[in-house]
């Protein structure tokens, strides 16, 4: 029956004063700790009394007492029996399990920005109230007008023939006329349209006088943003941003280090990934609904072409993958063989 | 209990003792505790996050020694996962009431913010400190919300329209009266900041803009016209990489020269007093191969240069102790709300373990 006697300091409960002490374990687990000079009691626990400080690397493990009073043993490699966190410093100690750690993170990062919450996104969009949608498209709108947008300069005639001509095709869709309606604007941002989240479209000026002449590629642009309003791409967009800056900020917190260099670049590249899935989604269902209405898909590759040459690139440049990557729309080259790839035109 | 009162060098004399600051952390050590924290917090989804925060915290203070004894973090990770619960369940009431609100009211939310962060700050510096401890005691701040509205939010906009001309007086009013509400085991921090001194900084910094600026000129001009025969273009190339390293190297005259005039006066009375030694270059030197690291590795020399940085500051920094540092009485009861700690991530505050790290 041999007790094990370790030494060490004892810190009194509440306040500053330390003892040179020794601490005596009994076979019953009861620990009893004596003033190293006077052999004075200082302290008496039972097993379950007591609570093993953290095991933490290079630092000796102390032992809690009920009253906030603690014995810190003077040999750091020390550990009681019966600490919770053993388990985590087993893992620090595994070399193997370090560089696989080191491999996994980078690998956690991005599977978290480009697989799980747009899954999450996706998912709970469908939950979210109506009414936050369409507070959300006023808020963009309001926005827009103030930065970017002035009002249309279409005449009144011409906006009224593309809204019965919209009109007619969202019937024709079966969808309530009244429910995606158009808002035509000026802007200096050139040939662009846009889906609000309150099911409105944005169209400017530019991408009207742009295909003028061409009112099935007109309709096909208006199908692509019908799509996106389909889909819900705008709110999955906002939760998306919404999910990844609480990550970013709640949760990554503590590892500063990492979110400084590898998210702060893997969050936009990861939403623009998203975004050019979004578009792929919203020109295949574009692209459908054309043939449904009986147009050619080349409305759409001609709808396509016009806007990229009116933003500067050339017809046959070709997009490597590597650019793609900090890009928020796929490239004109697939988008266009998508289109082209739906046949001869139907009629 | 009466007994006979030891510390860890036993020293019966009354005189002060200058003992060093001992940072025992290591690298490697820190490196595997970092990233097994940051593994873990990403396979349980982020719940693991307040754990790591403990755990990556108790390290930090744990080889951060003075006189023998450590410093230790007392927050418990089921403390901070409340705290963030909560605060997570405000955001999302905010933002609920942000969208339900009908145009025109915004502003009122910036207004409420504003109102908001002066006790946020307040929380936070006091929750950084009440969960620091040493020798059994806890630090703690006095801090009220008028005077945090003043100095934190009042002065610097009182600073800046005077065309920046007051702010090294706001940054030493700032300074005195954060350290001054500081208190360890219930008894006050003082210390006499000069404002004459903290002018001398500022004019420190702006001469290192100044210098920066003209070695730019004349670097990159040379540089440019004999390379490119373009003088502008070496100017905005030079100038680049000096705007980068400007900051830190203005960071780091700002750091070292307050750093060792805020700890030159800092005191409690019979019990502790500082002395630090940083210089300027060394901080200079510390600060950009921490970068130059960073860079290099991706991020993932992180740990490494928070162990450089703590290592420095501690072989520069020597802790004065009175006989009255062995008979303080803890007057922190402990359980606090870890709202502020939510708070403290949220800006960025440091609490009073910056005081000797």
């Amino acid at each position: 029956m041999s007790e094990q006697v370790l030494n060490g300091r004892f810190n009194e409960a509440g306040c500053s004063r330390i003892h040179q002490a020794q601490a005596f374990m009994a076979d019953d687990r009861s620990v009893q700790i004596l003033h190293a000079v006077s052999r004075a009691p200082l302290m008496l626990a039972t097993s379950g009394q007591y609570r093993p400080g953290d095991n933490l690397p290079g630092l000796a493990q102390p032992l809690h007492f009920p009253d906030g009073a603690l014995f810190t043993p003077d040999d750091i490699g020390f550990r009681w029996s019966g600490g919770q966190d053993g388990w985590v410093s087993m893992i620090e100690r595994r070399w193997s399990l370090i560089v696989l750690a080191v491999l996994l993170v980078p690998l956690f990062v991005w599977l978290t920005l480009t697989v799980w919450i747009p899954a999450l996104a996706r998912a709970s969009v469908p939950m979210i109230p109506e009414v936050v949608a369409q507070t959300l498209g006023q808020h963009t709108l309001a926005t827009l007008d103030e930065v970017w947008m002035q009002p249309t300069e279409l005449p009144a005639a011409q906006q009224a023939q593309i809204r019965a001509s919209w009109q007619k095709t969202l019937q024709r869709l079966g969808y309530p006329e009244q429910r995606f309606p158009l808002l035509f604007r000026a802007s200096s941002v050139g040939a662009n349209a846009m889906a609000l989240t309150d099911g409105s479209i944005l169209i400017t000026d530019h991408l009207v006088w742009l295909l003028d002449n061409d009112q099935d590629a007109l309709l096909a642009v208006l199908l692509h943003e019908l799509a996106h309003q389909e889909c819900q791409h705008g709110m999955q967009q906002a939760v998306q941003a919404v999910a990844s800056s609480v990550l970013y900020s709640l949760l990554l917190s503590d590892m500063e280090g990492i979110s400084e260099s590898l998210l702060g670049a893997g969050v936009s590249l990861a939403g623009n990934a998203f975004s050019r899935d979004m578009e792929r989604e919203a020109d295949a269902r574009a692209l459908w609904w054309l043939q449904h209405l009986g147009l050619s898909p080349q409305a759409f590759s001609r709808a396509i072409k016009a806007l990229y040459l009116a933003d500067g690139s050339l017809p046959d440049e070709e997009e490597s993958p590597a650019f793609e990557f900090f890009s928020t729309h796929p490239g004109m080259q697939e988008r266009i063989q998508a289109a082209d790839s739906m046949g001869p035109q139907p009629d | 209990m009466e007994l006979p009162v030891t510390a860890a060098v036993p020293d019966p004399v009354k005189d002060p003792r200058i003992v060093p600051v001992m940072f025992t952390g290591k690298g490697g050590e820190y490196f595997r505790l970092w990233i097994v924290n940051i593994l873990l917090t990403m396979v349980t989804f982020g719940f693991y996050s307040p754990w790591a925060k403990v755990r990556n915290a108790r390290y930090l203070h744990g080889h951060t020694q003075v006189d023998g004894h450590a410093f230790s973090y007392l927050a418990t990770p089921m403390q901070l996962l409340k705290g963030r619960l909560k605060f997570l369940g405000i955001v999302l009431l905010l933002v609920i009431v942000a969208s339900l609100l009908p145009k025109g009211l915004e502003p009122l939310l910036g207004v409420l913010f504003l109102v908001a962060l002066p006790w946020l700050i307040q929380q936070s510096i006091r929750f950084s400190l009440r969960m620091t401890a040493y020798r059994n005691v806890c630090f703690s701040f006095e801090g009220r919300y008028v005077g945090v509205l003043v100095h934190f939010l009042v002065l610097p906009v009182v600073g800046a329209l005077t065309l920046f001309l007051a702010f090294p007086w706001v940054t030493r009013r700032l300074h005195q009266y954060l350290y001054e509400n500081i208190r360890f085991g219930g008894k006050p921090f003082t210390l006499e900041l000069q404002t004459s001194y903290y002018y001398f900084v500022a004019f420190c910094c702006v001469g290192v803009l100044l210098g920066l600026m003209a070695f730019t000129m004349i670097v990159g001009g040379l540089l440019g016209s004999a390379i490119m025969g373009a003088a502008w273009a070496g100017v905005a190339a030079i100038g680049s990489l000096a705007a980068m390293v400007s900051g830190y190297l203005i960071g780091a005259v700002f750091m070292a020269m307050t750093r060792n005039h805020v700890l030159s006066t800092l005191r409690i009375d019979q019990v502790v007093a500082f002395q630090s030694r940083v210089t300027i270059r060394g901080y200079i030197v510390l600060s950009l191969t921490n970068v130059l690291l960073l860079v290099v590795t991706l991020g993932l020399a992180w740990p490494l240069t928070i162990i450089r940085s703590a290592r420095y500051l501690a072989e520069h920094t020597s802790v004065v102790l009175y006989p009255g540092v062995d008979d303080l009485v803890n007057t922190v009861s402990g359980r606090d709300s870890a709202l502020g700690e939510e708070a403290a991530d949220l800006l960025d505050v440091d609490g009073g373990f910056a005081l000797v790290n």
